[in-house]
């Protein structure tokens, strides 16, 4: 049986380029918008070194990120606070997030400078416990994870 | 055998539509992909360590609490020259070292049950590095229930015995 062959059509097969820049702009907006909202919560700090810490994956919706940086000073999302206000500020959260023991679901992630003075590391604690925050967590950096011994020695 | 190269069908439709290289998509997967190695990059940066803070009670006087024999204090200063404060001190009742790592060791030697309690007890001016290099001699002994001892009055002076547990 003999086939018979068809020649093939060449259809215009051109990039869709409105299309393409509609991409391309959302994705930029995206990007801009992420980094922005990194840049307010996470300040940029020298945090402590633990070998026994876990990858900060998949934090919970309700999380809140508190920043002690070297002099002391607490920030909240690019806010400055001081021990009066952070209370009164994680209390209006807490309550939103309420369990059934009378506590808070919600959680406080700790980043201090690793050089800070503690006292200022214990104020953000208290206010947390005033607030009824019991999910406490600090931000650290990872240790060489071929190390086998908290210190490396 | 007709190689990649030598198709007809190809050639004609190199030949014919005047393929040209999609600028735009490779600026959209270089787009993406910069995205994603930064983002990786963040993850591993940076780590937590869990440090719940008590459910059950809130900052307690010492008068009011009842002593537990079995909890360990570690008691963590910091030494050096001048303001630099750079070397830990822990201790441990009579037990005394600047190594985090032998504060682990004593910690496993000292272990009995995964639910000991362990009380940090950290001096007000030492560098916070120190009190995580304490809480992460914890994690690694595998002792989970650690609490942090408060200061008596922010910004107070106070003696030692003044302290009460978070």
């Amino acid at each position: 049986m003999r086939m018979s062959r068809k020649k093939l059509e060449l259809k215009d097969v051109g990039l869709q380029m409105t299309s393409m820049i509609d991409i391309v702009f959302l994705l930029n907006v995206f990007f801009m918008l992420v980094s922005d909202m990194t840049k307010m919560q996470v300040e940029a700090l020298t945090l402590p070194v633990a070998y026994k810490a876990t990858d900060d994956k998949n934090p919970p919706p309700n999380r809140i990120i508190i920043n002690v940086k070297p002099d002391g000073a607490i920030r909240v999302n690019n806010v400055p606070y001081d021990r009066a206000t952070l209370e009164s500020f994680l209390s209006r959260e807490a309550v939103k997030y309420p369990d059934a023991e009378g506590l808070s679901t919600m959680s406080v992630k700790i980043r201090a400078d690793a050089n800070v003075q503690y006292k200022y590391v214990q104020e953000v604690m208290m206010a947390c416990m005033k607030a009824k925050v019991w999910k406490v967590s600090f931000g650290v950096s990872p240790r060489d994870a071929s190390r086998t011994t908290p210190t490396g020695e | 055998m007709a190689t990649f190269g030598q198709s007809k069908v190809l050639a004609q439709l190199l030949e014919e539509e005047q393929w040209e290289l999609p600028t735009s998509f490779i600026d959209i997967v270089f787009l993406l992909l910069l995205y994603y190695t930064l983002t990786m990059k963040f993850h591993t940066l940076e780590q937590r360590l869990e440090a719940h803070l008590p459910k059950d009670k809130g900052p307690q006087n010492v008068a009011q609490q009842v002593k537990n024999l079995d909890e360990v204090v570690i008691n963590v200063t910091a030494a050096g020259p001048g303001r630099l404060l750079d070397t830990p001190v822990f201790s441990i009742r009579e037990w005394e070292s600047n190594s985090a790592n032998q504060l682990a060791q004593r910690l496993k030697q000292l272990r009995q049950a995964a639910d000991m309690p362990v009380v940090i007890n950290g001096k007000p001016n030492c560098p916070f590095k120190h009190i995580m290099s304490a809480l992460d001699a914890c994690a690694w002994a595998d002792l989970r229930k650690v609490e942090f001892r408060a200061p008596p009055a922010i910004g107070g002076g106070g003696s030692d015995s003044d302290y009460s547990p978070l």
